[in-house]
């Protein structure tokens, strides 16, 4: 998809969040692993600044694309930050904030906001120092995802007399 | 069946009606409104289900765990646990509040039951044209909910995440359900007999292409949705797919992102 | 070399397609799709008939293959459905021993 594409996709999005105060977007990267996992998809209810508290994943925009962050702290701004994310955000100011995510969808089955747990937390943070793991990580998910894998090819191979 | 619960409405979905007992009447208007559309007024229900919901929300955890064992079907998450008597047709229910917990236990329900009788539920968007549905099946991405947004005015998207298809009369059907994905709203209530299963594919230019049986029967089961590790259910699906690709034409659908598609399906 | 005898299992729905055997594993679900070759193996795997037998007689005279290879590739793919439980084997014919998994 072409970034103007992408523009006009995250436009559109924008503008059905302010006319029906719901939206569905499919999360992409890895920032918010183990919480959220490429592929899920996120209902967000649109929400002023104000009724964000902490341990809410918000949505925001910023530099022309969207971000979907854990808020760490609020005050006049939010810090949030990706649950596999080294550092804070900029501080997310109320013009950015577009709502919050109600719920996760992940292959067909929905499910509250995951929390930030303690054991969470740990894995995010082998996640963070490990590009090995966060391959593993994914790779399993992928997995775990699909109940009637298929397995590699295993057959002999020959020509027929 | 306990009668001690004050509230209840009626949730029917691929002729499967359900009926939920509840005491918070908070509750019963948040399915109301969730599920608009697939309300039931009949009062008559293949299930009824007692739902109790939890003072404390756990985290939820992505595991699901689902067991058949002496005919029970027992569904566990971290938000909630469920025990159903498909034979007595009732379940009893303890969730986190709201209705995420309650959509998860409603459509593993589902699967079991349609798994038993002869249907499944598939990773696919539906559409319905001239009387037939076409069904659209891909990995994340491949373009269903795309597909799906750019439906001409006749034609009615049955959903663009969960297909239902149900065996009814010796044939195939699928049927609307308020699973929604990326398009965030409800098919519509209607169903009609399948017509044709497109694997989706994007590309240059607009295509449909055979596909071999065994292909559509790998791709088929693996875009099932299914949750339990029950032999008898795990068969009988099984069967069931290549029944269903027995009847049923499956085809590749390489599209262009651009409404002109939909001159190809009908 | 022991003999080796194989059984197809319960635990499993299939169905042939054209020429190729779909099965899959009633316990974890999972998949295989077998190509002539092995759909023959599969098809021939009655508890009672050696492993050599049913390469030299079945897959030798139908493929270009040395009795030496076939075997070899057959035990290769004996055991990776005997690891899926889709194939029981064993050293004594099916209907006399327990089955043992090959290990890898």
């Amino acid at each position: 998809m072409s970034q103007q594409d992408d523009e006009l996709k995250s436009d559109l999005a924008i503008e059905a969040l302010g006319a029906s105060g719901l939206l569905r977007l499919k999360v992409r990267g890895n920032s918010m692993l183990p919480s959220l996992w490429p592929g899920d998809l996120v209902t967000i209810e649109a929400q002023m600044l104000t009724n964000i508290q902490g341990g809410d994943i918000i949505l925001y925009w910023r530099d022309a694309r969207f971000f979907i962050h854990r808020v760490q702290h609020k005050n006049e701004t939010l810090i949030a930050r990706g649950d596999c994310m080294s550092y804070a955000d900029a501080p997310v100011a109320a013009s950015e904030l577009l709502g919050r995510v109600l719920s996760v969808r992940r292959y067909g089955l929905e499910s509250p906001v995951p929390r930030f747990t303690r054991l969470r937390r740990l894995q995010a943070f082998c996640l963070r120092h490990s590009e090995f793991l966060q391959r593993l990580a994914l790779w399993n998910h992928a997995i775990r995802l699909r109940r009637f894998a298929s397995t590699p090819r295993v057959c002999p191979e020959y020509s027929i007399q | 069946m306990n009668t001690a619960a004050h509230h209840q409405i009626g949730i029917e979905v691929g002729g499967l009606p359900v009926l939920v007992h509840t005491q918070d009447q908070k509750f019963c208007d948040q399915l109301a409104k969730y599920y608009a559309g697939f309300v039931s007024h009949s009062g008559v229900a293949r299930f009824h289900f007692e739902v109790e919901q939890l003072a404390q929300a756990p985290d939820p955890g992505a595991e699901i765990s689902v067991e058949v064992r002496d005919g029970i079907w027992s569904v566990r998450r971290a938000d909630f646990t469920a025990e159903c008597n498909p034979s007595a047709g009732s379940a009893k229910i303890r969730q986190s509040a709201g209705t995420h917990s309650f959509d998860s236990v409603l459509r593993i329900i589902h699967t079991l039951a349609l798994a038993d009788e002869g249907g499944f539920l598939l990773h696919a968007a539906s559409a319905l044209r001239n009387g037939r549905a076409f069904i659209f099946s891909g990995v994340s991405g491949a373009g269903k909910t795309t597909l799906a947004r750019m439906a001409p005015s006749d034609a009615t998207i049955l959903t663009d995440e969960v297909s239902y298809v149900r065996r009814l009369d010796g044939r195939f059907e699928a049927c609307g359900t308020p699973f929604a994905g990326e398009l965030a709203r409800a098919g519509a209530n209607t169903s009609a007999p399948v017509d044709t299963l497109l694997f989706l594919q994007q590309g240059p230019e607009n295509r449909i292409e055979e596909m071999n049986k065994q292909e559509a029967l790998q791709r088929l089961l693996r875009n099932i949705l299914f949750f339990a590790a029950d032999p008898g259910l795990v068969s009988k699906l099984f069967e069931t797919a290549n029944k269903f690709l027995e009847s049923i034409p499956v085809r590749r659908l390489t599209f262009r992102p651009e409404p002109d598609v939909w001159s190809l399906i009908q | 070399m022991s003999e080796t005898y194989i059984a197809r299992s319960q635990a499993i729905a299939s169905r042939l397609l054209g020429n190729e055997m779909m099965v899959m594993s009633v316990i974890d679900s999972t998949f295989f799709s077998l190509n002539e070759a092995a759909t023959l193996i599969w098809e021939s795997a009655d508890g009672c008939t050696e492993l050599m037998d049913i390469v030299e007689q079945k897959i030798c005279p139908t493929f270009q293959v040395d009795p030496e290879t076939a075997l070899h590739d057959a035990l290769q793919f004996v055991r990776q459905l005997s690891q899926h439980d889709i194939l029981k084997v064993s050293s004594r014919p099916l209907n006399e021993a327990a089955s043992v998994k090959i290990p890898a």
